[in-house]
């Protein structure tokens, strides 16, 4: 997160260009992350409301 | 404490697209996005797919990874998050945890009564993204200039 330059945030999520979210709990190998593959950084969830 | 531009144009069709949007029952949100070029002048209002209610919206999960990579090829950033809220304009918890940007400087107002009154800042609401992740009150007269 530091790496990117934004606020630390537990609710912050990589994501495949497909829209899938990856799991936090398995690694990088394991959650099929490979060299040079496009995530994206983003809330989780985006949302708001009174 | 940079002045944001805000094209009268951009200010405007963000407030017809809100009164569209939520007909006067629903919330609704939009984007409004800058250049990186010149990331002071607000160009464009983005108006994302999500469902949304009297008190609250959310937005599509693939719309949001969609257009971060859209933003990514177009050299653009979201400059301010735009949504309306019911009653009075503030910015509620659930708007303080799962805004759209997590970057200092981003912005998030917040337009009361479903945008119905007229095209403007007033009664609006503004909060501004501290280095620490925290949310600080902003003035929303001296933070857009409205040309």
């Amino acid at each position: 997160v530091r790496a990117f330059g934004v606020q630390s945030n537990h609710l912050l999520s990589l994501f495949t260009e497909g829209g899938t979210e990856l799991d936090d709990k398995k690694t990088a190998r394991d959650a099929g992350v490979v060299p040079g593959m496009l995530l994206v950084l983003r809330q989780s969830t985006v949302k708001g409301g009174v | 404490v940079s002045t944001v531009r805000l094209p009268w144009a951009v200010l405007d069709g963000s407030f017809g697209q809100l009164r569209e949007c939520g007909a006067g029952r629903a919330e609704c949100v939009l984007y409004r996005c800058a250049s990186l070029d010149e990331p002071d002048l607000l160009t464009r209002a983005v108006h994302p797919g999500h469902r949304a209610g009297y008190g609250g919206y959310e937005v599509d999960s693939a719309w949001v990874t969609q257009f971060f990579l859209d933003l990514r090829r177009a050299r653009e950033t979201v400059r301010v998050q735009v949504h309306t809220h019911p009653g009075e304009a503030g910015h509620s918890w659930t708007d303080d945890q799962f805004y759209l940007v997590s970057a200092a400087g981003f912005l998030s107002l917040v337009i009361p009564g479903f945008a119905a009154g007229p095209a403007g800042l007033g009664g609006t609401a503004l909060v501004r993204m501290q280095p620490d992740g925290t949310w600080a009150p902003g003035d929303p007269e001296e933070t857009f200039r409205v040309e």
